[in-house]
């Protein structure tokens, strides 16, 4: 799996590319350990080009969500594909993880919650 | 993946030392050979040195001899002069044996004008011996004397010429022994260097095959732990078939199931998932077996959203600590009712298979256990009458992959069940199993496989 990260407005966005399954979640953890250790980490995970994701996968985007959020910041998904979107209301994650359609409406949400 | 950063660390550590003390020892090879050239160079230019000082030396005795005839004529002085004349020659034709073309072109003349030396000296001899003074000293002063001049000096010069070649060679060697020195010390300490590697690889590989076998030895020993976590035997109830199997990956996940009694006859059948590997998911796994035990006996009223809650309850600290979740679904199955109640907390696949209708999926009502404090569960029922299926299962079998990265999927689960809807759970169980396995091949099975299935009977 590929991953390419950028920075927009304190916002780090992850981009990633291609099968988010077991192989692939240690790296994904890795950079959000990296986020973690900001004071108000603010991350946009876009998953426009993920074709796959396993148990895995959800368990370390949870894992993302929930270490943002004990610091005061946020994580949201962006851009899922139909057959992953299946995955994540399948086992009720798109009830506690924030996902929207577009990079930007992630941006926006994830500044939002934070002044809120 | 550290650990083979480091193996490749240790080999490209030991290439660069072993490339290294390769180009220092051919360096040390090196210098010798050229000290053993110089050394030679300057022992002939040394050599030669001397032949001409020699050369040089018998010349003077010569021309001393000559003079000497002058005031002392006889055949003693003579006879020295020939012996001296011989001596010179001598030396000549053995720098010349040994010496270079050039050396030999060199000395030719000298050899040449040596004779003539001799020649003029005889000559000298004669007058002298006519007692004709005043042309001896002529003689001497316009034939021998320059001669004489010509041939040491040119003698001196091949001495001087030899004597530099001695000296450039000698400091050359000095230099380069110091070079030679400094190398052999350096081909030393790599190789020390290198030994030493060599031993602590050898021991740091031995230690961690050391390792790597206890660590195996603790995950059979954790796999046996688990497997005997799950309940030995299966619940017997008229009016419902159930049959359980679960097939631990090599190293331990944390799948699980639990069948619990509930005094007022209904029975509690769990199945779970421990997200992540080894002996965190297995110490959780174990942890959550026993919430859900005690939490059945302890309910008055047998309930699957209150298993589900207490177990978020009491473990969602533990799961946020070390960042894990598990995901299970609780379901209490009353036999007099026939009726199964259940709360899916993020499991899946569950597949319920009522007879005479399509198989379905159980979805999730609320997110894993450990994602929310407080879990919003609730209670949904489905009958489970003749040959109705409920069919737990856990990722390792919707996720195994084939060697081209395929996974199995829901959808192939959803039509084995249907295909196999009208055996015994036990079947049906071996069934999946069946296909899981063929399905994937050759591929290591990466991750616990478990499957509960429930099956409504006549009574």
């Amino acid at each position: 799996m590929e991953i390419t990260s950028a920075q927009i407005n304190g916002t780090t966005i992850l981009q990633l590319h291609g099968r988010f399954d077991a192989y692939a979640a240690p790296t994904v953890e890795n950079f959000f350990q990296k986020i973690n250790s900001d004071p108000l980490p603010r991350v946009v995970v876009n998953l426009s080009q993920v074709n796959f994701i396993d148990s895995t996968g959800l368990a370390t985007l949870v894992i993302g969500m929930k270490r943002c959020r004990q610091r005061q910041g946020d994580l949201v998904l962006c851009g899922i594909q139909q057959a992953i979107r299946v995955i994540f209301e399948l086992t009720r994650l798109d009830k506690i993880l924030t996902m929207t359609a577009t990079q930007e409406e992630a941006l926006a949400k994830v500044q939002v919650q934070q002044k809120g | 993946m550290q650990m083979k950063n480091i193996h490749l660390k240790q080999r490209l550590t030991t290439i660069g030392l072993f490339v290294v003390l390769l180009a220092l020892t051919l360096c040390s090879i090196g210098a010798t050979f050229i000290v053993w050239q110089t050394a030679e160079q300057a022992s002939k230019a040394i050599y030669e040195d001397t032949l001409y000082q020699q050369a040089n030396h018998q010349l003077l005795l010569e021309n001393s001899t000559v003079c000497k005839y002058s005031f002392q004529p006889g055949s003693e002085n003579r006879n020295a002069l020939q012996v001296a004349h011989q001596q010179v020659r001598m030396v000549l034709q053995r720098e010349s044996a040994i010496g270079q073309a050039d050396d030999i072109a060199a000395i030719k003349p000298i050899l040449a004008e040596q004779a003539r030396f001799f020649t003029a000296a005889e000559r000298f001899f004669a007058l002298i011996d006519a007692h004709d003074i005043t042309r001896a000293i002529t003689f001497y002063n316009a034939a021998i004397d320059p001669l004489f001049a010509t041939i040491s000096g040119q003698l001196e010069r091949e001495a001087a010429f030899n004597h530099d070649i001695a000296t450039q060679s000698l400091a050359q060697m000095q230099t380069i022994l110091r070079l030679a020195f400094i190398i052999t010390t350096l081909v030393f300490v790599f190789g020390i260097s290198l030994i030493f590697l060599f031993l602590w690889t050898s021991r740091r590989y031995q230690h961690q095959q050391y390792v790597n076998e206890l660590a195996e030895q603790d995950m059979q020993r954790m796999a046996n732990v688990q497997l005997h976590l799950l309940p030995r035997e299966l619940p017997t109830m008229g009016s419902l078939e159930v049959y359980a199997c679960s097939r631990p990956a090599r190293q331990v996940g944390g799948d699980f199931y639990t069948f619990d009694k509930h005094a007022s006859g209904q029975c509690a059948l769990t199945i779970g998932d421990v997200s992540g590997k080894g002996l965190r998911a297995a110490l959780l796994m174990a942890m959550m077996r026993t919430i859900i035990q005690v939490t059945v006996h302890a309910l008055l009223q047998l309930e699957p959203k209150a298993i589900a809650g207490k177990v978020n309850e009491h473990l969602y600290d533990d799961f946020t600590e070390v960042g894990m979740f598990a995901t299970i679904f609780v379901s209490c199955y009353d036999p007099a009712t026939r009726q199964l109640a259940y709360t899916n907390a993020g499991h899946s696949p569950v597949i319920y298979c009522p007879a005479g209708d399509s198989a379905r999926f159980l979805d999730a009502d609320v997110p894993m256990i450990g994602v929310l404090p407080m879990l919003p569960t609730r209670n949904t029922t489905v009958p489970l009458a003749p040959d109705d299926v409920l069919v737990m299962a856990t990722d390792g079998l919707s996720e195994a992959h084939n060697a081209d990265g395929e996974m199995f999927g829901y959808e192939r689960l959803l039509a084995l069940v249907e295909q196999h809807r009208q055996e015994s759970a036990q079947n049906i169980a071996e069934a999946l199993f069946e296909a899981v396995n063929g399905f994937a091949g050759t591929c290591e099975q990466f991750d616990d496989q478990t499957v509960v299935i429930m099956k409504g009977i006549a009574q």
